[in-house]
């Protein structure tokens, strides 16, 4: 048996069954059933592979109460430049913490409307991407109409508040771009735990649209974050887009790429940073379906203590999908004598004309370059995070929204043991 | 599509009924089609097998009959069946000299026409078409003249069944100690059911005097398609030993499911080179070798080493992983493959280095080539163990593809669990490109040529690790089997 039931989540299953029949809505009810089909996927699940999912699978899971957001939580979690902000809790809008609605945004609740959800992500073997669907409640649309721009990035804030029960939450961002659109899309998930948060992004670009778009995992150590991304990209569209890992216990993204139109670019980037039994699971996967496309995916671990990362990604080139240029690339630097890191770069190729290329590479902080720093008199502790910082900043320093490059290089730092000794003016933003 | 493919598979069914029934009518010594203990008893006792060997195959068997028919391999253009295992015979004696082909003149013109490009000797032709030749070239005594001059150096180097009476105790040491009898579906049926192979044992010290091959026994091997290959070499030995044939074979077997095992104790050196050219099937995709192989080596001693080199143009599916298990501290695993792919031939091919012992390394290169409707998979896995201090693996996979309907996969899986291993994995995607071929023909060289000069370019790392007359032929065979790939 690949996975286990989920029936011992009764309580779970009871909610969902109630929200599938307060809403009418038929992908709610195949959501359902399909999660009663898959379960609680298991290690001999090929896509779960990586993933310790025992104590999730063993958890009586409820969906997460209705609150409000505790603002002092939310102050940290501020991005300078961006004044638009909406804020979630526990899968709920709060209106209070939030700032008004600019054009082209609207709330999707608190009864999605079903022909707006699952038009671009289709993982129908993924439980807890069915899971998503059979329990939203709120959702956020950005919708940009053919040669508009939305100026100004959109901060995304969802907050996993449980009381004294473990609690599952999810929010849906749905960003459609008309012709040559522009739009910026910024989420932080956060909060404490034992949550189960199971995010779900679904982005469809016109021709020429420019969608940017990063997602900030800053939860507590007892929170499952297992999300997804989906993108689906017309002719000429560009989809930019960010997974910065500093927080959480487990954190999965599942994100599908589709370049449908001639010439359209891709470009996924991660950086992780494992702490204590954290596991970061990537699996990635960039169809080119059409001619002269291009795409760029690099992820990169720095893993201390017993933290894992799995990297799994492929590149699908159509038949006839000439001119693909693609590259994928796995970084991974271990910390400690108990951090793993698995990767595996897949390309599966059914055109002759392309370029296509991966690398993986996997060890320890350079011990050279650790010895000139140390022979010039820097500790140790901030030679250490003046290299790992080197390491990030080739993901960080690709992003390309300042403000958010600006952003994460902070959080990052603040990660790094050593790194307050350094001037800012070191780090070159 | 689909259409056309059930037709051909059914026509080819057809033939595969025709042939087994065939052989069961004529030979006595061939055992119905089935598979059962009682079949594993027999070919145990036909082999005059000790009592803890069949055990050992009904073991085996218990296991297999539990397991189910491994389903991951990546085949797109390749209508998978999985196969009927009571449809195969397992037991067939040696065929009689008068079932075989006379003289080269009853042999298929197109096959002699191959050997013919790949310039082998007339009396190697015969042996390889299977022609019942006089007594000087007859495999057996050649390979029996080589064993009275390996003795000297106290080689030991005969066929599996001999092995198992003569020296007994080294067999049982050994086998299935590296793939155990239960290791995959595959293994485990030949661990139930196989006929014959080769042992290898080379004492402490002792270098190999010359290059060891199945080449001279090759028509023992048609016998069966189960056959098993242990060679040990003990501290401080080195062997090289080359497998395979370096011309079509006219190999009726559909499905052709080796074990090889190699142990290397401390300070020895396994090199194992493989020339595979088995029946591809014909420009339709019909008939084919099914080539579903277990090979894995033990770097057991401190500073042991196993290179394997393959070069794969034949089958219609292959499916094999030379892998290296490095044990012993400072160990080396090497893995160079060249896997050449036309028509609708299907090759999930790769190898799995396990880092286990201290300062370990291993080098991967690899090869694939994609013509026709051929589709490439490189499947490979790099593991590091927690105790694998300062491990090193450097793994390069380079595709190239030859026209629009031939497809290149690459699936490589990097697992590290020691922060002091360094783990390297590039690959990339090329074609030829037409501004090679127009700088040929501008210098006079044929378009064929061209191809055959770049492909041999492209495969040059791995052609080196080849002992020089294996070379030759490879690079020959390649030429072959590109033929009208490129218009």
């Amino acid at each position: 048996m690949c996975t286990q039931t989920i029936d011992n989540a009764f309580p779970l299953c009871d909610a969902i069954e109630a929200l599938a029949l307060q809403s009418m809505s038929e992908q709610r009810h195949a959501a359902c059933k399909r999660l009663h089909e898959l379960g609680w996927p298991t290690k001999r699940n090929e896509a779960f592979r990586y993933c310790t999912l025992k104590e999730l699978a063993e958890t009586k899971w409820k969906i997460g109460p209705v609150t409000t957001a505790d603002q002092t939580a939310l102050n940290g979690l501020a991005i300078d430049g961006t004044d638009v902000r909406l804020v979630f809790v526990n899968g709920r809008f709060d209106a209070t913490a939030s700032s008004p609605l600019p054009d082209g945004v609207r709330l999707l609740g608190p009864m999605l409307n079903e022909t707006e959800i699952d038009r671009v992500a289709n993982f129908t073997d993924d439980t807890f991407a069915q899971l998503a669907t059979a329990t939203t409640e709120d959702g956020v649309l950005v919708e940009v109409a053919d040669n508009q721009a939305i100026s100004e990035p959109i901060h995304i804030v969802h907050l996993s508040a449980p009381e004294s029960d473990p609690s599952t939450s999810t929010l849906r961002v749905i960003i459609r771009l008309g012709e040559n659109a522009r739009a910026c899309v910024l989420e932080t998930w956060a909060g404490n735990g034992p949550c189960l948060v199971t995010p779900m992004t679904e982005v469809e670009l016109a021709e020429g649209a420019h969608c940017n778009h990063a997602r900030l995992v800053e939860h507590g150590d007892d929170v499952w974050h297992m999300g997804a991304i989906a993108s689906k990209q017309a002719a000429r569209s560009t989809f930019e887009s960010v997974v910065l890992t500093i927080g959480g216990k487990t954190i999965r993204t599942l994100a599908h790429a589709s370049l449908d139109g001639e010439g359209a670019h891709a470009a996924m980037r991660g950086f992780g940073i494992g702490d204590d039994h954290r596991h970061i699971d990537s699996r990635l996967r960039v169809a080119h379906m059409a001619p002269n496309c291009t795409s760029r995916e690099i992820f990169k671990h720095l893993l201390p203590d017993h933290s894992t990362a799995a990297f799994t990604a492929r590149i699908y080139v159509n038949e006839g999908a000439h001119g693909t240029d693609a590259v994928q690339t796995s970084r991974n630097l271990l910390l400690s004598d108990t951090a793993k890191a698995w990767s595996c770069p897949q390309l599966e190729i059914y055109a002759d004309d392309v370029k296509c290329t991966h690398g993986a590479t996997t060890g320890e902080i350079d011990p050279g370059g650790l010895f000139y720093l140390r022979a010039r008199g820097v500790p140790e502790d901030t030679a250490r995070a003046l290299l790992a910082w080197a390491f990030a900043s080739e993901v960080i320093n690709e992003v390309p929204v300042p403000s958010l490059r600006t952003h994460l290089a902070r959080r990052i730092l603040a990660q790094l043991p050593g790194a307050e000794k350094l001037d800012e003016g070191v780090v070159s933003l | 599509m689909s259409n056309d493919s059930n037709t051909t598979l059914d026509q080819w069914a057809e033939q595969s009924d025709y042939k087994w029934g065939f052989v069961t009518d004529i030979d006595a010594d061939t055992l119905p089609p089935g598979l059962n203990e009682d079949v594993i008893r027999i070919i145990s006792r036909r082999k005059e097998e000790p009592e803890w060997l069949l055990k050992w195959r009904l073991g085996a068997f218990e296991k297999w009959k539990l397991m189910t028919e491994p389903e991951w391999a990546h085949w797109p253009d390749h209508d998978w069946r999985p196969l009927d295992y009571q449809a195969i015979s397992y037991y067939s004696a040696p065929l009689r000299d008068e079932d075989r082909p006379q003289s080269l003149d009853e042999v298929d013109p197109k096959l002699l026409e191959t050997y013919e490009k790949l310039g082998i000797p007339l009396a190697e032709r015969a042996a390889l078409a299977g022609v019942a030749v006089d007594a000087v070239f007859d495999s057996v005594s050649v390979a029996t003249t080589f064993r009275d001059k390996l003795a000297e150096s106290g080689v030991i180097f005969c066929s599996f069944s001999e092995a198992v009476k003569d020296y007994p105790e080294l067999v049982k040491k050994y086998l299935g100690k590296v793939v155990s009898r239960t290791d995959n579906f595959f293994a485990a049926l030949n661990a139930a059911v196989f006929t014959d192979g080769s042992f290898v044992y080379i004492p402490k010290g002792v270098r190999c005097p010359m290059e060891l091959s199945t080449y001279f026994r090759i028509n023992q091997m048609n016998t069966g398609q189960f056959e098993r290959t242990l060679i040990v070499a003990d501290e401080g030995a080195y062997v090289s030993y080359l497998e395979g044939c370096t011309a079509p074979q006219r190999d009726e077997n559909q499905l052709h499911a080796a074990v090889v095992e190699l142990v290397a104790l401390e300070d020895a050196e396994i090199k194992y080179s493989t020339i595979q050219n088995w029946y591809p099937g014909d420009e339709n995709g019909v008939g084919g070798i099914y080539n579903f192989v277990t090979k894995r080596g033990l770097c057991a001693g401190d500073r042991s080493h196993i290179s394997w080199t393959q070069v794969e143009t034949g089958s219609a599916i292959t499916w094999k992983y030379p892998s290296c298990i490095l044990k012993g501290d400072d160990s080396i695993g090497e893995f160079y493959s060249v896997a050449l792919t036309n028509n609708y031939q299907q090759a999930d091919t790769g190898t799995k280095m396990i880092h286990v012992g201290k300062r370990t390394r291993s080098n991967i290169v690899s090869k694939g080539i994609s013509a026709g409707k051929g589709h490439n998979t490189y499947r490979g896995l790099v593991k590091i163990l927690p105790g694998a201090t300062e491990a090193r693996n450097y793994t390069q996979c380079d595709s190239m593809l030859m026209g629009t309907d031939c497809g290149a996969h690459t699936f490589p899986v990097i697992e590290v669990e020691n922060p002091t291993a360094q783990v390297e994995h590039e690959a990339s995607t090329t074609k030829i490109g037409e501004d090679q071929i127009f700088y040929c023909n501008q210098r006079g060289i044929s378009s064929e040529d061209a191809v055959s000069m770049i492909v041999n370019g492209f495969c040059r790392e791995v052609f080196a690790e080849l002992p020089m007359e294996f070379a030759v032929e490879a690079k020959a065979l390649l030429a072959v089997s590109l033929e009208n790939s490129v218009g």
